[in-house]
This record gives structure tokens, sequence and C-alpha cells, in this order.
């Protein structure tokens, strides 16, 4: 399959903002184990990743580890 | 208490001396909290970055870091089994959370008769965390596809991680080269900023940016496409990962 034309929308789908249409025909073109779009979603999601860490870290309160370490020893 | 965020004011999100985090990823799997611990105080403050970013409201964002780590904890073997980046599936979870509880709160809010844009950001997020991700969809078609694109994406993160993941590997070039990154990314020209600004912290599709910006949908992608460009050269130049199709 010429699968070029999916070129320019795996940085939209990794950030979730692809319209739900093109996302299946992604999302079925790679479960069929395309090499060439896998390795290029893998780069897009290093783009991801650089573009949502743009901004300044934030500490996030306290409480917040507290209430997920409290929620684990519950299970 | 671990407080190892305090030794990164700037932090990368993987690296340091201690134990990678795909390591302690691997202690997570066998049921170590601690372990669970000292990979929040290792990536908790570059989330909430992020996460407020999208959320505007700390206590919003705070709430979806909190299920990031719920997350993980229940994903971990899933994770570990894909051998990528832990830093990257934290980050796109993170977004997808929070893109899903925010569409939440617009859907909530066109239901009730009030558009999205003629109240505050802030109140609109407001909504979105009373309505979380309890909403129903709605018998809206529009509404319907949304909720079901966002369940399926999740599902998609949650279920095929060696699909996207990046190698740690990657990444760790990606974390100690994140200074140069972000001043390349400041050059972004201004239009394509605001296009690109809309997706990646407001979750918003083509379609949706180009209804807020007034502008035509051509254009609109045109300026994404161009942006994601842009980033991605200047990715490939700061990180020496130029290749022959590209």
């Amino acid at each position: 399959m010429d699968c070029r034309h999916l070129e320019e929308v795996y940085e939209l789908f990794l950030l979730g903002t692809l319209p739900e249409e093109n996302s299946q025909d992604l999302l079925e073109h790679l479960r069929r184990g395309c090499e060439r779009c896998v390795a290029r979603v893998k780069e897009a999601a290093q783009t991801a990743y650089s573009l949502s860490l743009a901004g300044k870290p934030v500490t996030p309160s306290p409480k917040v580890k507290i209430e997920i370490l409290r929620s684990l020893s519950k299970k | 208490m671990h407080n190892q965020a305090n030794r990164w004011p700037t932090p990368p999100l993987a690296g340091g001396k201690e134990r990678s985090a795909e390591e302690l990823l691997d202690c997570v799997v066998d049921r170590d909290v601690e372990a669970l611990g000292i990979l929040y105080d290792r990536f908790s403050c570059s989330l909430m970055g992020l996460l407020v970013h999208i959320m505007s409201v700390k206590a919003d964002a705070e709430s979806v870091l909190q299920e990031v780590f719920l997350r993980l904890w229940k994903e971990a073997p899933g994770i570990a089994h894909a051998q990528g980046s832990l830093a990257v599936w934290l980050v796109l979870t993170a977004r997808r959370i929070a893109l899903h509880r925010l569409r939440a709160g617009r859907r909530a809010a066109t239901r009730a008769g009030k558009s999205p844009d003629g109240q505050s950001r802030a109140k609109e997020k407001k909504t979105a965390r009373k309505q979380g991700d309890s909403t129903p969809a709605g018998n809206n078609p529009r509404e319907t596809r949304s909720a079901s694109r966002d369940s399926e994406s999740l599902s998609f993160l949650a279920g095929c991680p060696q699909c996207w993941v990046p190698h740690p590997r990657d990444i760790a070039l990606v974390d100690a080269r994140m200074g140069l990154l972000r001043k390349a990314f400041g050059h972004i020209p201004e239009q394509q900023r605001n296009a690109l600004d809309l997706a990646v912290f407001g979750g918003y599709t083509e379609v949706e940016i180009a209804e807020r910006l007034g502008e035509p949908l051509g254009k609109v992608r045109a300026a994404l496409r161009a942006a994601f460009t842009f980033v991605r050269h200047r990715q490939h130049a700061v990180l020496g990962t130029w290749t022959a199709d590209i």
C-alpha cells in the first residue's frame, strides 16, 4: 500500500487531534505492520514529546503523590 | 517522601545516574510501590508543566497527573514489554487523558446550550472537572464520534505501545538537547505557532482550529503542515539525525 499520504498526519495522530476517520485509517494501517509508518510514527512521537515539554515544569502539590500511594496501598 | 524533582530545576524527563526509568518500570511490574514513587518524583514536574498548560486549572492538572500514575501502575507489564521509552509513554498518555477530559467539558457545555467559546477557558475546564469521565456522550452524532475517537485513541495507546514508543536511547538524546530544541521551536513563524498551540495544548482538530481562528481550513491545514515540517527539520538538525527522505 502506498502510504505516503499518511506522512503528514503522524504528529496530529499522536497529539490526539486527528479527525476520527483519519485516525481509523492510520490505526488500521499500523496494525497491519507497515514498517515505514511504524518508524515514522516513532519519529513523530519524539516530535510530540519535545513539543509537549516545551513549557516550564510545575511542581504539583505534595498531596498528589500521597493520594497515589494511598490508592495503591488499598489495592 | 522522595523529592528528586528539586534536583532538576529544569529537569530532563529521563536520565540521571540513578536507575533508569525503564529499570524502575521493571520494578513496578514486580509491584514495587517505592519504584513508582521514584518515577513520580522524576517525572511529575515536567508532566505538570504540560498538564497545567492544557487544563489551565492546577487542581484539574493534578487530577490528570494522578490518573497517569495509577494507569502506569495498572499497565506496567504491557509498557515494559514494548521496551520503549517510559518518558514518551507518560507524556503522550498524560496528553490523551487531559484532552479526553477537556473535550468532555466542551461537550457538556455544548449540551447545556452554552458555547464553549462564550465562557472563560478556566470556567470551561471547571465544567470538565465536574463532569469528568462519567459524562455520557449524548445523542449528538458529532459528540458521539468525538467520544469514540478519544476512547479509541486511549485504547490504542494502551494496547499497542510497541507501535509508537521510541527507544529510550533516542529519547535520552532528545532530553539531553531539549534546551536547544526549545530555542529552535521559538523560531516557528507566528501564524504557524497559533495553529500549532491550539493543536498541541488545546487538543483541537484542524476543522476546529479553523473555526476558532476564523481562517479557511486549507490555510490552517497548510500552517500546521508547515509547522510540523519546521519542527521536524529543526529536530533533525539539533539531534543530528538527518536522513535521505526528509
